[in-house]
């Protein structure tokens, strides 16, 4: 029996696919946390009402993907792997890749992920967000457009930077996936 | 990288008066203890330990360590589902 229940449980499987989507997209880049932007990454290369309703208001992932990054970089956040968190933990005198090379020889190569990229406050809102959005329309599962409503919930976030820079209609796009929402 | 440093200069930075350095220590010792708590809670459920078993090492209520560590681990298939 599970009586604990976290906000993960209520996830569908493809909505945990995006989540994870956003987490290698945020890898990939190097970047040291995973934001709304990532999060709308992950959202569009996964199959859900979510991409279906980017795609129709014409978001390309390729697109999305380069305009994301460019932006991320223009406003300062680094993409240089966790060198600074490591570094933080130097200045205590502990050394990371020491830990790595003892975890990998204990308990197997990978096991030990420092630093592993965490949920930028932004991104952790929009999940809360979209167990809002889910409960407001009397849904006990939060899936992938649930999440995209979380994402495009707060003005001026990032990730509605991206797609307005991109030529999207938020307004559009939000109302799209509502009455989608409701229709199902 | 300031790992090739003295310890009379890391000593010197770990008390620096910047809270942007001493403040981003502790975030990073912060993560890195939440990876080496997820490490060992994986490892004793490898070894067969109980949820019980391991919140009494952690010195934490059983309901806590389960909620932090079951859910992630069935989305990465480490946990069997109804455990």
């Amino acid at each position: 029996m599970t009586e604990v229940t976290t906000i993960y449980d209520r996830f569908t499987a493809l909505a945990k696919r995006a989540i994870v989507g956003a987490r290698d997209a945020a890898t990939f880049l190097g970047h040291d946390l995973i934001g709304t932007e990532h999060l709308l990454v992950g959202l569009a290369q996964t199959a859900g009402l979510a991409s279906e309703a980017l795609r129709a208001h014409g978001v390309e992932l390729t697109a999305l993907g380069s305009e994301a990054a460019r932006q991320m970089s223009a406003r300062g956040v680094p993409a240089t792997r966790g060198d600074a968190a490591v570094g933080a933990l130097s200045t205590l005198g502990i050394d990371v890749s020491e830990i790595r090379r003892r975890a990998d020889a204990s308990f197997g190569a990978g096991s030990f992920q420092f630093p592993r990229p965490a949920f930028s406050l932004s991104a952790k809102q929009a999940v809360k967000a979209s167990l809002e959005q889910a409960r407001a329309v009397g849904q006990e599962e939060i899936d992938t457009e649930h999440l995209l409503l979380g994402v495009l919930a707060t003005e001026g976030d990032p990730a509605i930077q991206v797609l307005t820079s991109l030529g999207i209609d938020v307004a559009a796009l939000r109302q799209t996936v509502l009455s989608r929402l409701l229709d199902g | 990288m300031a790992d090739r440093q003295a310890p009379t200069a890391l000593a010197a930075q770990a008390t620096d008066r910047d809270p942007a350095v001493g403040l981003r220590a502790v975030l990073e010792l912060r993560r890195l203890l939440e990876e080496l708590e997820r490490l060992h809670v994986d490892n004793a459920r490898a070894e067969g330990w109980s949820w019980q078993a391991i919140a009494e090492a952690l010195q934490v209520s059983r309901q806590s360590v389960h909620e932090k560590h079951a859910a992630r681990r069935k989305v990465t298939g480490l946990e069997k589902p109804r455990d």
